[in-house]
């Protein structure tokens, strides 16, 4: 146990009621604040996949409006990337990274809350215009104009809950930057920080230099729609397609925004459960430096049909191939982290296995797609829709959920129920493939995305889709249930936790106490990265 | 005597101010490429 930890444990005491959550600038409070906010959206934006689902179940028209179907496929998008996805990586970040590094807590402590606390009046905004004349914003998440400029009285409230977004985003990404920057215990060089620290430094640099972009394209689609400008709009000169340009400039990073953290997730499991060190840690980090480089220069490859010269086609395909190289280097080494380790299956490493095989599948479809002469087959079809929530859950949400798994037992000091975990994973894996593999077929057999109805043909995939679909949603309320009973109580778990398991937080009693690391730790080579 | 509580442990100065200074520097960034991607689409 380090000292730091022992000098405090005598006194750890800690604010009460409401107000430690209100006013709170402990990065460990502050960081429960973030998972548990990004669990509400999991679930909200979820229930707007099971009306998704249920209207496609068959053809024809169902339960809703055209309307609002495409209300919910844009709202669904916004929920689950803006409130699920990058306030998970988020908190997972709070709560890990100053005891990681041996930092007291985040650098900015009040500024931490503050980006917090901006995101339920955000997303208050955005769920508001559901209730609104002419209902919630439904021009798809991208927000492409013309069409999105015809949203009724919602328009300025979504770009508004954008723009908060936008700053929560990158406050936190400041305090990322700013934490590991200065605030490294004495030894904790770069090259012995743990991956998942490396891949968040990674990340906060892009959300710098791509979350403004779309705060910048937003900020002209408010102009264009109240001020009279023209900067999308080709009667008054502008050029709609220059839209796309600034938008996906700012998207493409973000997908690598979504990823990486859980990559640094997996880059923590995997050596943990194979009890080996990870194979090729500088090339995970120069690799995941590259992947976020070349993230800048892929843009167009979201827009090759509306029509760009040959010589852009080209520069874009070999651009994107090229991600898969930095992409591979990663997928090797956590394979090769796995070969001839003494491999055991706890929850956390089924899940990160999981991502290694389902991310690929994901990956390989991209590819398909970064090939400009298929992507004009496959463009606006079910094919994109498979290939993106193949990175998106079980990529993305799984490395998430491993994390969780990997370190509950540290934050409450229980270990969970393994075999509802495994449960969980299983339920999950098999009903993910369910849900989505139909959808490379019905993509390459021509189904149309953003359609709330469709042609018999098409059926019956989509019948077997929404039942994975639902089969999945439901297989999620286990893992609320296991949080719930792991918070409330269990076998206590000991400082390691885990037998592979090194690095500072480790070091720390589970669960750590309100202050940690208040006199930085020494740190030597041996404590460093496993 | 009641000790007084602190939620966050102290930071020695001179890291509060690196830490004041590199976060004004990285907002001053991020407001230049919101400026900049406005300016360079007006005509």
């Amino acid at each position: 146990m380090s000292e730091a930890v022992s000098h405090h444990e005598h006194h750890d005491h800690k604010p009460t009621g409401i107000g430690r959550w209100l006013f709170s600038t402990n990065h460990k409070d502050i960081g429960t604040m973030y998972l548990v906010f990004a669990g509400t959206m999991l679930f909200i934006g979820g229930a707007m996949a099971m009306v998704i689902r249920a209207e496609l179940f068959q053809p024809g028209l169902q339960f809703v409006t055209p309307q609002f179907f495409n209300s919910m496929t844009t709202i669904h998008a916004l929920v689950m990337i803006f409130g699920a996805v990058m306030p998970a990586g988020v908190g997972l970040a709070n709560w890990m990274i100053p005891m990681m590094i041996g930092s007291p807590d985040m650098a900015l402590p009040r500024m931490n809350n503050m980006s917090f606390w901006i995101l339920p009046f955000a997303f208050t905004l955005l769920l508001s215009t559901l209730f609104m004349p002419g209902g919630g914003p439904a021009g798809g998440w991208t927000l492409y104009p013309p069409l999105v400029l015809q949203t009724g009285a919602a328009f300025p409230f979504l770009i508004f809950a954008i723009h908060f977004l936008g700053i929560s985003s990158i406050l936190g990404a400041i305090n990322i930057i700013a934490t590991v920057f200065n605030m490294r215990a004495p030894g904790m060089t770069f090259m012995r920080l743990p991956l998942f620290v490396w891949t968040w430094i990674i990340t906060a640099f892009l959300l710098i230099a791509s979350m403004p972009v779309l705060a910048g394209a937003v900020t002209m689609l408010l102009t264009d729609k109240f001020f009279g400008t023209s900067f999308f709009s080709a009667a008054g000169g502008g050029d709609p397609v220059m839209f796309q340009h600034v938008f996906w400039f700012f998207g493409h990073p973000e997908v690598y925004i979504l990823v990486l953290p859980a990559f640094g997730i997996i880059s923590q499991v995997i050596p943990t459960f194979a009890r080996k060190p990870l194979f090729g840690y500088e090339s995970m980090v120069y690799a995941t430096a590259s992947i976020a480089f070349l993230s800048f220069f892929v843009w167009a490859h979201h827009m090759f049909t509306v029509g760009m010269p040959l010589t852009g086609e080209l520069f874009f395909m070999y651009a994107t191939m090229s991600i898969a190289v930095p992409t591979g280097v990663k997928i090797f080494n956590w394979t090769a982290t796995m070969w001839k380790g003494s491999m055991t299956f706890e929850t956390p490493m089924l899940f990160a296995i999981g991502v290694v095989i389902m991310f690929s599948i994901g990956g390989f479809s991209g590819l398909m797609m970064g090939i400009t002469p298929v992507d004009f087959q496959y463009h606006d079809t079910y094919f994109i829709v498979a290939h993106f929530h193949y990175v998106i859950v079980p990529g993305i949400l799984f490395g998430l959920i491993a994390g969780v798994y990997f370190w509950l037992p540290k934050w409450t000091g229980h270990m969970y129920d393994e075999k509802l975990g495994k449960l969980h994973f299983w339920l999950s894996t098999i009903s993910v493939n369910v849900l989505f593999f139909p959808m490379h077929f019905l993509g390459l057999a021509g189904m149309p995305r953003r359609i709330p109805d469709y042609n018999v043909q098409f059926t019956e995939w989509n019948q077997v889709a929404s039942v994975g679909g639902f089969v999945f949603g439901l297989s999620q309320l286990i893992f609320v249930y296991l949080v719930y009973k792991c918070v409330r109580g269990g076998e206590k778990a000991n400082d390691q936790v885990w037998e592979g398991a090194h690095g500072l937080e480790w070091t720390l009693p589970s669960p750590p106490p309100f202050h940690t690391f208040t006199t930085p730790p020494k740190v030597t080579e041996a404590m460093a990265h496993s | 005597m009641v000790e007084e509580h602190k939620e966050t442990p102290a930071v020695p100065p001179d890291v509060a101010a690196k830490n004041k200074r590199l976060a004004i520097i990285l907002a001053l960034v991020a407001a230049a490429f919101y400026l900049g991607f406005i300016l360079l689409n007006m005509k």
